[in-house]
């Protein structure tokens, strides 16, 4: 047995052993020189003699035998030449068994072994089979499984294989196998007997060692798989059959795992795909300390390459089951050892996955089979918390993301039960992923059952889930990716869409309010695009309205809820878009007039601050401004309403610019030209009103003068905010004069132009660049207009600047 | 004795696995190629009797297992190499970069006299595959590196076809040769001591 012993003292015994080796391996070449056939083999036996140390550990052990490798060649050489000089090899074959230590002699009896197959004296399988029974002769473990490396490294070439020299009288292609297959079941037996040398401490250098000396013990199967002759049915019957069996009877965890590796490694694709059945046959009786799910998963992976190298191959699957039979044993594995780790259970899905992506690139039904296998090996261990198994579970779940777009993917129903055993945290990465897929590919989801399922894919985003903490940084961002989604549910028929769009809301529902916030105008900005839809598809006009008048009813749900949220001032800005949207393309009076209710009772009640209220009061004019759907008497309700609220802003300044606008109130733009007599049943005339324009310009400039007088007392006088807001004043009269409106006549025009004229020269003023800019661009227009020539430019003509 | 002539060319084939060692080696040694994907399992040699300018020399060729797993026992066998063979799958860009790994751990475990000037060539296997439209590794670049290692010979070669095999081994053992080393001559006297008291018995000799 090789003690423990430090790395130094291991190479100080090489340098000793190989000295002496190379002593040995001087007076052995001296002799050969001298043709001094007696003295060159006690040399060499003495030289081979160095192989029996006890000492070394296998890889030292390896060098050493390289080494007396290297001086037996010339010993071959020599026994080529003695054989030239008339001496026969039969003779040198008994010759050599004269040493009298057993090691020494097999390694001679190797030597002149293969040189006597190789002059064909005698046939090829008696010496094969003399040699590799007489090697029996050493048992130490390490020296034995060297010694029949050599005998196999001699012989080979020399092997009656099919179409070798050395068949018909040197044997057959059996008489090959049956030689190598009994110095590998020998070679197993003294590697696994290792094992039972060692004790306690020793353990883990002992099986340390035999990892080394793996291949030594598994080189015989390359040897094997590189018979030319070997053809399958030789291989099923011959090699594997006795392969498998010395595996199962050794009964050595270290062997089993190594030697199935092997056996996957060193032969042919096409042999495992006819012989599944007894490879995983084999998987239940092995030890319980192999890692079945390693040897699974290396299979797969050569499959996969296999299927994938040849197209031509996937029928041969077809033909074996080889699906079937590979699936049936993962979950075998995962069944019979319960303590198999999560990470080793999910590297053998992934395995699977990829087989299966490789080999049905089409069969969806397949990566769902394999999805559920993998949700019922792991259900028990929910949640996947080991490092290497959420990571190798995030990566499963993301190949078919990768392989297949995502409204393929949505057809996989276990992929969201696989999800489940992650983590939450992992689990909304997921589902982050799959929206940024879908966005990045603009999918659309368009049937009911596909929405359904994305939404079970990304619930972690959807919806509270149980031990997360959804107030993190990216909580937004991520809500922002649903709200984007939304826009990616879309169905040709109005009608599913409609569906789509209420299934999500129902879903969304659950999220509360903090995701509504963020959840809900989509989904209503959604609608309202489907009602422009509606009533632009649909001919039948009475179909539209009522299908416009029930989407803008749901819509009208949802700002109602927003505003409960609370997020008066998105509901608000809601209630505006869909009563413009009720207007301007359903034309439903009764139904803008409601979402204008709407929007002022929120107004009233629930805008937080002036800043806020000033914005929406903008919008309520900006929007009632372009709606032509109402009849006077409810156009007035609305014009005084929105009048009102602007006298009763807080700051003078935002008082005045609101009656500014709200004069626009009175002067909606006449219908382009092209519209003519097609306006749209429904459709008011534009309002027109001079008179009510010019009151509330009137009243702008009385609040700017107030504003001027209040500051005057406040701050002296040195700020320029009121005149800005005459210079704006100013603008607005130039845009109805040019409109034509007969209350704004030049004489009008001309005394405001001289009153911000004597403002401005306000010394304040000439220093407020922002405001000069604006005072001048105006007075350029006024020029240009004067010098266009046209009919406008004669009514500008008379005014002077 | 001391003029015992070096026949003996050691051929170390380095490359990750499934570049085709095995089916460059077959081919060459045995004419014989099969498509079939076999792992190797450790290593082993195949020789070759070459002419090389008037010499017949004795090629030993290390085909040698491309995946880790089945090279437990370390790479003793480096030692002594006359020269490497490095081979990559044109059709597969890693194989190529990785070639610069497969140099540079042989240099360190073959532990050549002057490694600035070890023999290596470079293969690069599989052109017939579909017709090198799946190629990832342009002639080129190949060159561009091996030219940048201070001028390796480079080969495209096909196992499966039988292009240029001869051509490369051919290359690969001339440069073997041109690298002879004196093969370090053991002589007892420089360790006498040890020879005196070995409990060998001596023959005449020094």
């Amino acid at each position: 047995m090789v003690e423990a012993m430090g790395l130094e003292e291991q190479a100080r015994l090489l340098q000793e052993a190989g000295n002496a080796v190379k002593r040995n391996a001087f007076f052995m070449k001296k002799a050969m020189d001298e043709d001094n056939l007696r003295e060159a083999l006690r040399y060499s036996a003495t030289l081979l003699g160095e192989l029996r140390t006890p000492t070394l550990t296998p890889q030292r052990y390896y060098e050493l035998y390289m080494q007396a490798f290297n001086e037996l060649t010339h010993l071959q050489a020599f026994f080529r030449e003695e054989r030239r000089k008339g001496r026969s090899y039969a003779d040198l074959y008994e010759l050599v068994q004269h040493a009298g230590n057993v090691l020494p002699r097999l390694y001679l009896l190797c030597t002149v072994g293969s040189c006597y197959i190789r002059s064909k004296e005698a046939p090829a399988k008696s010496v094969l089979k003399d040699l590799v029974e007489m090697c029996k002769g050493v048992q130490h473990p390490i020296r034995g499984l060297f010694l029949r490396s050599y005998l196999c490294q001699v012989s080979r070439g020399l092997l009656p294989d099919v179409g070798s020299e050395f068949e018909g009288d040197g044997g057959s292609i059996s008489d090959a196998i049956e030689f190598l297959l009994i110095n590998f079941a020998e070679m197993n037996k003294l590697w696994c007997r290792m094992q039972h040398h060692a004790s306690g401490r020793d353990r883990d250098r002992r099986e340390q060692e035999r990892q080394q000396l793996a291949d030594l013990v598994g080189r015989n199967l390359t040897y094997v798989s590189q018979l030319d002759g070997l053809d399958f049915a030789l291989y099923q019957e011959g090699v594997l059959a006795r392969v498998m069996d010395q595996i199962v009877s050794c009964k050595d965890a270290i062997a089993q795992q190594y030697l199935m590796q092997c056996v996957i490694q060193g032969f042919p694709d096409d042999f495992h795909l006819g012989t599944l059945d007894s490879l995983l046959g084999i998987l239940p009786d092995l030890q319980s300390g192999v890692q079945v799910h390693v040897v699974v998963s290396s299979l797969l992976d050569r499959l996969a390459r296999f299927a994938a190298s040849d197209k031509a191959v996937v029928d041969t699957f077809n033909q074996v089951d080889a699906f079937g039979k590979l699936t049936r044993a993962a979950a075998k594995v995962t069944e019979s050892e319960n303590e198999v780790p999560s990470g080793d259970v999910v590297a053998m899905h992934a395995a699977l996955l990829s087989f299966t992506g490789a080999v049905y690139p089409d069969r969806l039904d397949l990566v769902n089979k394999v999805l559920t296998s993998a949700y019922q090996a792991l259900e028990k261990q929910a949640p996947i918390k080991d490092a290497k198994a959420e990571k190798l579970l995030v990566q499963l779940l993301s190949t078919p993301l990768d392989n297949y777009d995502v409204v393929t993917v949505l057809e996989l129903a276990n992929y969201p039960s696989v999800m489940s055993l992650l983590r939450p945290a992992k689990r909304k990465e997921m589902a982050v992923k799959i929206c940024q897929t879908i966005l990045r590919q603009r999918t659309l989801v368009s049937s009911m059952e596909k929405v359904e399922m994305l939404l079970d894919f990304i619930s972690p985003l959807v919806r509270d889930t149980e031990g997360l903490e959804d107030d993190d940084e990216f909580f937004e961002e991520e809500q922002n990716l649903l709200a984007r989604l939304v826009h990616q549910l879309v169905s040709q028929d109005t009608d599913e869409h409609f569906e789509l769009l209420r299934a999500a809301r129902d879903r969304f529902n659950a999220g509360g309010p903090k995701r509504l916030r963020h959840t809900l105008a989509p989904l209503a900005f959604a609608a309202l695009r489907l009602v422009r839809t509606i009533k632009e598809g649909t001919a039948d006009s009475k179909k539209a309205d009522g299908a416009c008048k029930t989407v803008l009813q749901w819509i009208h749900g949802v700002a109602a809820q927003l505003a409960e949220v609370p997020a008066a001032e998105i509901a608000l800005q809601l209630y505006l878009q869909a009563a413009h949207a009720a207007s301007e393309v359903a034309c439903l009076e009764l139904i803008a007039y409601e979402f204008f209710e709407q929007a002022f009772i929120l107004y009233e009640e629930a805008i937080p601050d002036s800043k806020a209220e000033v914005t929406a009061l903008q919008s309520i004019v900006g929007v009632l401004h372009r709606c032509r759907v109402f009849t006077a008497e409810s156009r007035d309700t609305l014009v005084h309403k929105a009048t009102g609220y602007s006298a009763k802003l807080l700051k003078k300044p935002d008082q005045c610019r609101a009656v500014c606008a709200c004069s626009h109130l009175f002067w909606q733009e006449l219908p382009a030209e092209e519209e003519g007599d097609d306006v749209a049943e429904g459709v008011q005339p534009p309002v027109r009103d001079a008179d009510n324009v010019m009151v509330c310009l009137k009243r702008a400039l009385k609040i700017a003068n107030s504003a001027q007088q209040q500051l005057a007392v406040v701050l002296k006088g040195d700020h320029t905010t009121p005149v800005m807001l005459f210079v704006e004043i100013l603008n607005h009269y130039l845009f109805y004069f040019e409109q034509g409106n007969p209350s704004i006549t030049t004489s009008v025009l001309q005394s405001l132009l001289e009153l911000v004229a004597n403002e401005m020269a306000n010394e304040n003023c000439q220093k407020d660049e922002a405001l000069l800019a604006f005072y001048n661009s105006t007075r350029n227009h006024i020029a240009i207009q004067k010098d266009k020539g046209d009919e406008l430019a004669q009514k500008f003509s008379s005014l002077q600047l | 004795m001391a003029a015992r002539k070096r026949t003996l060319l050691k051929v170390i084939i380095l490359g990750d696995s499934g570049v085709g060692k095995t089916s460059l080696m077959n081919q060459y040694v045995n004419k014989k190629f099969s498509s079939q994907y076999k792992a190797t399992i450790g290593a082993d040699f195949l020789t070759k009797e070459v002419q090389v300018e008037d010499r017949s020399v004795t090629m030993q060729i290390w085909d040698t297992a491309g995946q880790e797993r089945f090279q437990s026992l370390g790479v003793a066998f480096y030692r002594g190499a006359d020269c490497c063979v490095l081979v990559y799958d044109v059709n597969a860009q890693k194989t190529f970069e990785n070639l610069e790994t497969w140099r540079d751990e042989f240099l360190i475990q073959a532990n050549p006299n002057d490694p600035d000037n070890f023999p290596f060539v470079v293969l690069g296997n599989k052109v017939d595959f579909e017709g090198g439209k799946n190629r990832q590794v342009v002639e080129k670049r190949a060159k561009q590196w091996c030219a940048q290692k201070g001028g390796i010979p480079y080969f495209e070669t096909s196992a499966k076809e039988d292009i240029n095999v001869d051509a490369a081994f051919q290359c690969i053992a001339k440069n073997a040769l041109k690298n002879e080393t004196e093969e370090e001559m053991y002589i007892p006297d420089t360790v006498d001591m040890n020879a005196q008291s070995a409990p060998k018995r001596r023959t005449g000799c020094c």
